[in-house]
């Protein structure tokens, strides 16, 4: 599905991507490829208890090691940042509650992975050996670790002073009478319980931090394995107090972010107030193990949800209480997340009557944060398991409970009972899409084979449908939810004396192909070739305004920027053209990379002319000002609300409780795709990620509050063995909301694969009397539900 | 069909302090084995003891100090500035590390640099003609749109190099088991899977003809 169907054009295309010689080859430059003359490298002492005052900080044994040049406690370290504390940007009520959140602790530790003390060293191994050595003295204290204890009457507190483990309560209940009403009075209810373990996003590549000073002018390179490098320039200046316009905040190659580099964590402002302070360069590579720690997790939730539906199961109220998992701090946007997915639980169906309440409580692990997906994904499958349960009681497929309540092709623009303003879509037609190429009908009757002959591999279907809100996001939106920024991006397109182009993007990649797709929008609205564009980004002092790559809005934000950009660069060429060609303008057209009058090829300007032109001045409209040049900031008017249809088929083997996917199909509608060979990475990509959360992956703690799944050996990130084959297509509804018609594709992909496996695992067992399963549904859970549906022991 | 890279990985670390263990082992670690032994050339550098290494790297002689602890991917990426190599965990698990010693593909975090004395390693900045013509696995990553961050890329490249080597009839089970000791986080390993099966099948042609 393309833009377009004239070959000339790139937008639309498979373009391969330019970005990937220098990964092939080695040559792409990742923050611990990096070397700064002088510099010190820091090393990490975190707590190994969950919660527990320090009572001292002993680093004589780190000091005998070679290369270890110094230990400081906490209280050593306040000074360097005074008052400051790691930002919360996101306090989404007035009463939200936020404990001060040092970048090393002083006095408590709350969680096990909290910073307590720093090695300085000459080595990245001295500095990991002097980390090791140092002894700390804990006085433990009790610990909260499990989210519904938390809130449990005389629970131990994570904060004493506060009084309570509970950040906020956040209630979206446009009419609270109406949904008793619809509840009061329905046919059909169902109400069910899940549980979002929490995840460790792990992207391949760990984080890394680089400060350097530049000790003459009081100037500061902060070098990091970010996703928001604008954002984080902005934060270091109020946290730490260093003129904002002294700070340059670099991204190099960032391997993967997922969320978790959309913060600023404590080893940012740490390494900068150190370099301030000691003048010379300062650095820290994370570990993996340390990751599992140091870095947020994702997800963390409990969900609550209830249907009150009519005989025919024609939804008329959803309500959902949730507890949301927020750590022992707030990290950056950690109370927002919960509510990004808080307008969007009535999924993709016409509800009328809307209750959503969410209670964020503090808990002694790693704080949570954004994660792909943020909110949605836990939003997604809250509903589409839910719509299974009603489908059940009802008595009809998943697909038939889908079709009959989803919004109708021509209800859009949609008003959602959550008070959202949905672009477009036709979600029947994706679904319809799904089934056909899931050919559901040989798939049912293989089932119904398998279950009459009590089969010990049986097989499931799982439909997830999905509705999300993308394009983050219209700044006066954010304004009502208390969001510490704005949602723009900004573009400048930059035309070169020799008609090169440069186009800057706010936009930061890390993965996700943006000086590809940038370059294709501008190469097709210039007539020129991509390879004549080079797309700049990532840098402060190349991109100076910005904010980034999060929420699937690059592409319908950043891009929005470009191409408008381009368009007020063309405008500006068209005055030059018209004043060359002695013609009105509004006579010119732009044809093949030149403007022409109308219909007269003969009588054309090349662009590289009106570039040369711009650059000499010699002769340009009266008052213009030399050069061509563009900056666009966009605020988008709404956000974007990608949707599809995913069907998982799955195979268990009910001996073992094991979970094959055997097949599966997403129908996507990103809206339209400027490069769909990237839209199709994102989507496998997004489906292993969400699938994962399904089947593998887990960030375990026990009851004292010690993680268990540390590394790579004990997290599952699957590898290709455990990967399914995926079978994807696009239904394409153009975004009215912005010139583009794109929605955005990052996320979708890890929102519509966790409930489509799980229904799948459940369709499969339901002959064994299993109504649900427990993510992740490893072959032990599987196993033990089977047992316990059939009165076993588990 | 050899053990899958994980355990590969375990044998030889095992082999690494049992004798007997050494003895099952695969022909292809008995080189690195036989030079467990600290060589001669110890020195001492502001109390740190430092051993001499003489590495083939990408077909070029280096010699370089290290500590006796310090694991080949370190050598590589700190001392001989081959940053191409990436380091993605520290419990051997995930590849990213994975280079060529003497010809077989190997986890860089598996195997101290003095163990590599003497051999013969290729990294990812080894792998391209001198005329900076890509490898056929490299372009063929490109051609499939088989990377998006990229850092998983260059060990998963030198991983897949070694399979295909090692086993030119593959099919799509055979890659996937093949490269299961290297986790990818952006693609969901189809399009790397598919790059792979391009080299292995006809050579370098990766056109793109697994698409709906």
């Amino acid at each position: 599905m393309t833009m377009t169907d004239d070959p000339a054009t790139h937008m639309g295309s498979h373009r391969l991507r330019r970005e990937d010689p220098a990964l092939l080859t080695g040559e792409a430059q990742f923050i611990d490829d990096m070397s700064l003359h002088g510099e010190i490298w820091v090393g990490i002492v975190r707590s190994t208890e969950a919660h527990a005052t320090i009572l001292g900080v002993d680093g004589s044994a780190a000091l005998e090691i070679d290369g270890v040049t110094e230990v400081l406690s906490g209280a050593d370290l306040a000074p360097l940042w005074g008052e400051g504390a790691l930002p919360c940007a996101w306090p989404v009520t007035d009463d939200m509650r936020n404990p001060a959140h040092l970048p090393v602790a002083t006095s408590i530790a709350k969680y096990v992975g909290d910073a307590v003390a720093v090695v300085l060293a000459d080595s990245r191994y001295a500095a990991a050996d002097g980390a090791a050595a140092v002894s700390v003295d804990y006085d433990p204290l009790p610990a909260v670790v499990d989210i519904e204890a938390a809130v449990a009457e005389g629970a131990p507190l994570v904060h004493e002073d506060l009084g309570t483990n509970e950040s906020y309560t956040w209630p979206l209940i446009p009419d609270p009478d109406a949904v008793d009403e619809a509840f009061a009075n329905a046919a059909v209810v169902v109400g069910e319980r899940y549980v979002q373990q929490r995840l460790i996003p792990a992207p391949m590549e760990p984080r890394g931090v680089i400060a350097a000073p530049g000790v003459a002018n009081g100037e500061l390179t902060l070098y990091s394995a970010t996703q928001i490098p604008h954002i984080l320039k902005v934060m270091t200046a109020v946290t730490l107090g260093i003129p904002e316009h002294k700070i340059r905040v670099v991204a190099p190659s960032v391997g993967g972010g997922f969320g978790c580099k959309l913060n600023v964590y404590a080893e940012e402002i740490l390494c900068c107030a150190l370099a301030m302070d000691r003048g010379v360069p300062v650095r820290w590579t994370e570990s993996r193990s340390e990751a599992a720690t140091a870095t947020i997790q994702g997800r963390g939730q409990v969900q609550h949800i209830e249907l009150a539906a009519d005989a025919n199961g024609k939804v008329q109220a959803v309500r959902v209480k949730l507890l949301a998992d927020m750590g022992a701090y707030l990290q950056l946007v950690t109370p927002g997340v919960p509510l990004l997915g808080g307008f969007l639980y009535h999924g993709c169906y016409d509800i009328a009557h809307y209750s959503f309440e969410c209670t964020s409580v503090f808990t002694n692990k790693t704080p949570t944060d954004a994660y792909r997906g943020a909110g949605r994904p836990e939003a997604t499958y809250a509903i589409e398991r839910a719509m299974d349960s009603l489908a059940v009681a009802v008595g009809v497929t998943p697909e038939e409970i889908r079709s009959r309540n989803f919004i109708a092709a021509d209800a859009f623009p949609y008003e959602s009972c959550a008070g959202l303003i949905f672009d477009s879509g036709d979600y029947q037609a994706v679904l319809d899409k799904a089934v056909e190429m899931a050919d559901l009908q040989s798939v049912r009757a293989e089932q119904a084979r398998r279950r009459a002959d009590g089969s010990n591999r049986q097989i499931g279907v799982g439909f997830s449908s999905y509705v999300e809100m993308c394009g983050l996001a219209p700044s006066r939106v954010l304004a009502s939810l208390n969001y510490g920024a704005g949602g723009w991006e900004a573009a400048t397109v930059r035309v070169l004396p020799t008609a090169k182009v440069q186009v800057i993007t706010g936009s930061t990649p890390h993965g996700q192909g943006h000086e590809t797709s940038w370059s294709m929008i501008v190469a097709d609205k210039l007539g020129i070739d991509p390879d004549d564009i080079e797309v700049l980004h990532s840098d402060t002092a190349i991109s100076p305004t910005g904010l980034d790559t999060y929420g699937s809005r690059s592409l319908s934000v950043g891009g929005t920027a470009v191409f408008m950009a381009t368009d007020k660069v063309l405008d500006k060429a068209r005055l030059i053209a018209a004043h060359q060609l002695e013609a009105n303008e509004d006579d010119l057209e732009y044809v093949d990379g030149a403007f022409q009058v109308k219909g007269t090829p003969t009588a054309a300007v090349p662009f590289a002319a009106i570039a040369f032109a711009a650059f000499t001045a010699h002769d340009l409209p009266d008052g213009m000002e030399p050069n061509l040049e563009a900056h666009v900031t966009y605020d988008p008017p709404n956000f974007t609300f990608p949707n599809g249809t995913h069907i998982a088929v799955v195979e268990v083997d009910t001996d073992t409780g094991n979970v094959d996917i055997v097949d599966y199909v997403a129908v996507d509608d990103c809206g339209n795709q400027v490069n769909p060979m990237i839209v199709e990475g994102q989507v496998h990509g997004g489906v292993l990620q969400g699938a994962a959360q399904a089947l593998y992956e887990d960030a375990v703690y026990n009851e004292d509050g010690q993680i268990v799944t540390v590394n790579l050996g004990d997290y599952l990130v699957p590898s290709a063995a455990e990967a399914p084959i995926y079978r994807v297509a696009s239904h394409v509804t153009p975004s009215p909301t912005n010139p583009m018609g794109v929605k955005g594709i990052g996320e979708a992909g890890t929102i519509a694969a966790t409930p489509a496996v799980i229904n799948a695992v459940v369709d499969a067992l339901r002959p064994t009397g299993v109504t649900d399963v427990t993510m992740p549904a490893s072959p032990q859970t599987v196993w033990r539900a089977i047992n316990e549906a059939q009165g076993g022991a588990s | 069909m050899t053990p899958p890279p994980r355990q590969q990985a375990l044998t030889y670390l095992r082999a690494l302090y049992d004798p007997e263990a050494a003895n099952k082992c695969p022909q292809r670690w008995t080189w690195a084995l036989g030079r467990g032994n600290i060589s001669a050339s110890t020195v001492h550098r502001q109390g740190r003891r430092m051993e001499s290494v003489t590495l083939a790297v990408n077909g070029t002689e280096r010699s370089l100090e290290v500590e006796p602890r310090t694991l080949l991917v370190h050598a590589l990426r700190d001392e001989l500035r081959l940053t191409g190599t990436n380091i993605g965990c520290d419990s051997s698990s995930c590849g990213a590390c994975t280079v060529l010693v003497n010809g077989q593909s190997a986890k860089s975090c598996t195997m101290f640099a003095v163990q590599a004395d003497g051999a013969d390693i290729t990294t990812i900045e080894g792998v391209a003609d001198a005329d900076g013509t890509m490898h056929p696995m490299q372009q063929a990553f490109h051609e499939h749109h088989a990377l998006q961050c990229g850092y998983c890329t260059p060990g998963m490249v030198m991983a897949a190099i070694s399979l295909v080597e090692e086993y030119p009839e593959l099919d799509d089970q055979g890659v996937r088991h093949g490269l299961e000791g290297n986790l990818c986080r952006c693609t969901g390993y189809q399009n790397i899977v598919n790059a792979v099966l391009a080299v292995a099948g006809s050579g370098s042609d990766g056109s793109n003809q697994d698409r709906e």
